[in-house]
């Protein structure tokens, strides 16, 4: 018998619904989806270290709250993406908490300057975009993550940071407009 | 310099697959499988128990409440001799109200994040919380003192006391939470639905809702929060209620003075003094009267007209 997947007890509700997600389900979600999530969270964060432990917390939310996710409200990615960003935004807070670190630190760790062992080796060009994405605001770089990593639409996006579809396009391109400056002063572009 | 071209190349940048440079994909799945299997296990031990993760109470609105409050604490950790509880009463699965009778003279030494900064209203600085009468700050304002309790997730609890004046308190609400004035705009944000009281004290309408920012000031998606506030003009006297979504996470345990079971249209709950919560549909709605001078009766009335 396929077993139920469950971080906590039912809630009364939850059993009377059945609302619990099916280990071949969450199996099925978590190679159809993986991609994107995995590719959000490098878009955002700036250590791709710590990219692997965000993936699996986002899957266990997915797990915790599956039951409460409402077709009728969102598509599933769009809800899906939601759960993505809160565990990007609390991963940054709990950073902020424990320490700070500067951004040259930190592109420096991602071009590979400091604990090399420690860094996923990225080839040129990705390294140069990542490079670019820290340079864009927080909002700029969720907006683009979310539109190019998780490959959702404008109307999701717009949906999600509570933004009209024309702002969330304003910003797109303007952002693409910055990316465009920082990948040409680091000759990325031919 | 080829503009057209450069964005093309942008856009095909933007299309690379990092997870293609981990081989992460299988050994995620099987951690977060593993990890379940444990939990259950876990879940299997502790089924005994109640699940109180996080350990809430609720806003202070007066000084006498502090105190019972502040020692209500001390009573759960090293203070038992001073006081009894002489009630407990649970509302749902995630919910628990502990009723207290104080047995000794309890300690109402001013925490050590506090010290110095709490004054009378003569402007003499406390050494000690007072049974009764209002605390100020170093600038003569009135402040209400804060307390949340929570469990860590390595099992440590840990307390958060703050005296903020009304205006710090109103200062950080603001910055922290979106206000909206339409009950509906609310809902996409929230991870459960609900519905307000068709009946309001004379002279109450509705005012505001207000949810949670994330570090964008954006409401956070899904939340399982939302504050409303019925108004009848002067803010000072607003009625609050409070909307929680109860599950293991959100679940609390609370010291809210003498409370009493009560049932309405079917749903439990607890009437205190000033207080009404009551669960509906997995909802907790928690109304505080607050300053309105609005009684329990109307409280009772406000609850029994949620459809």
């Amino acid at each position: 018998m396929e077993s139920i997947l469950s971080l906590r007890e039912n809630t009364p509700a939850e059993q009377k619904s059945g609302s619990n997600i099916k280990t071949g389900v969450f199996k099925q979600l978590y190679e159809t989806h993986y991609k994107r999530v995995y590719n959000y969270i490098s878009y955002r964060i700036n250590n791709h270290h710590d990219t692997g432990d965000l993936v699996s917390q986002v899957f266990e939310r997915v797990i915790q709250k599956y039951g409460a996710y409402d077709p009728k409200r969102a598509a599933f990615e769009a809800w899906l993406m939601g759960i993505a960003r809160n565990t990007v935004t609390d991963y940054f807070r709990s950073q902020k908490r424990n320490f700070s670190v500067s951004l040259d630190y930190v592109i420096g760790c991602i071009a590979g300057n400091n604990q090399p062992e420690e860094v996923i080796v990225l080839n040129e060009s990705n390294k140069a975009l990542l490079q670019a994405l820290a340079k864009l605001s927080e909002k700029e770089r969720n907006i683009v993550a979310l539109k190019y990593a998780a490959e959702l639409k404008n109307t999701d996006i717009a949906k999600m940071l509570g933004l009209s579809d024309s702002n969330v396009g304003v910003i797109l391109s303007r952002s693409l407009e910055k990316l465009r400056k920082e990948l040409g002063k680091e000759g990325a572009l031919q | 310099m080829n503009k057209e071209n450069h964005s093309r190349q942008i856009e095909e940048l933007l299309k690379t697959d990092f997870s293609r440079e981990s081989d992460s994909q299988e050994k995620i799945l099987n951690q977060i499988l593993n990890k379940l299997e444990n939990s259950r296990n876990i879940i299997e031990d502790k089924k005994e128990s109640l699940p109180m993760k996080k350990i809430f109470v609720k806003p202070i609105f007066t000084a006498a409440m502090v105190v019972v409050l502040i020692t209500g604490f001390v009573t759960t950790s090293f203070g038992q001799d001073l006081w009894r509880i002489i009630k407990e009463i649970s509302v749902g699965k995630h919910a628990k109200y502990t009723v207290i009778e104080r047995t000794g003279t309890p300690d109402l030494t001013i925490p050590e994040e506090l010290k110095g900064k709490l004054y009378d209203k003569s402007g003499n600085v406390l050494a000690y919380f007072p049974e009764n009468g209002a605390i100020y700050n170093q600038r003569g304002e009135e402040v209400l003192i804060s307390v949340v309790v929570y469990e860590n997730e390595d099992g440590s609890v840990v307390t958060k006391i703050e005296a903020l004046s009304k205006e710090e308190q109103a200062a950080r609400e603001t910055s922290q939470m979106t206000t909206l004035t339409d009950p509906e705009s609310a809902k996409p944000y929230l991870a459960f639905d609900f519905s307000l009281p068709a009946y309001l004290p004379e002279g109450y309408a509705f005012d505001r809702i207000q949810l949670f920012n994330d570090e964008n000031g954006q409401p956070v998606e899904n939340c399982e929060y939302a504050s409303v506030y019925f108004s009848n003009g002067d803010q000072a006297k607003d009625i609050y209620l409070q909307l929680r979504l109860m599950n293991e996470e959100t679940a609390y345990e609370a010291d809210i003075g003498n409370v009493d079971e009560v049932e309405i249209n079917g749903h439990k709950g607890i009437i205190g003094e000033s207080n009404l919560d009551i669960e509906i549909d997995g909802v907790m709605y928690m109304f505080m009267a607050g300053a309105s001078g609005i009684n329990n009766e109307q409280l009772f009335k406000m609850a029994e007209s949620i459809r």
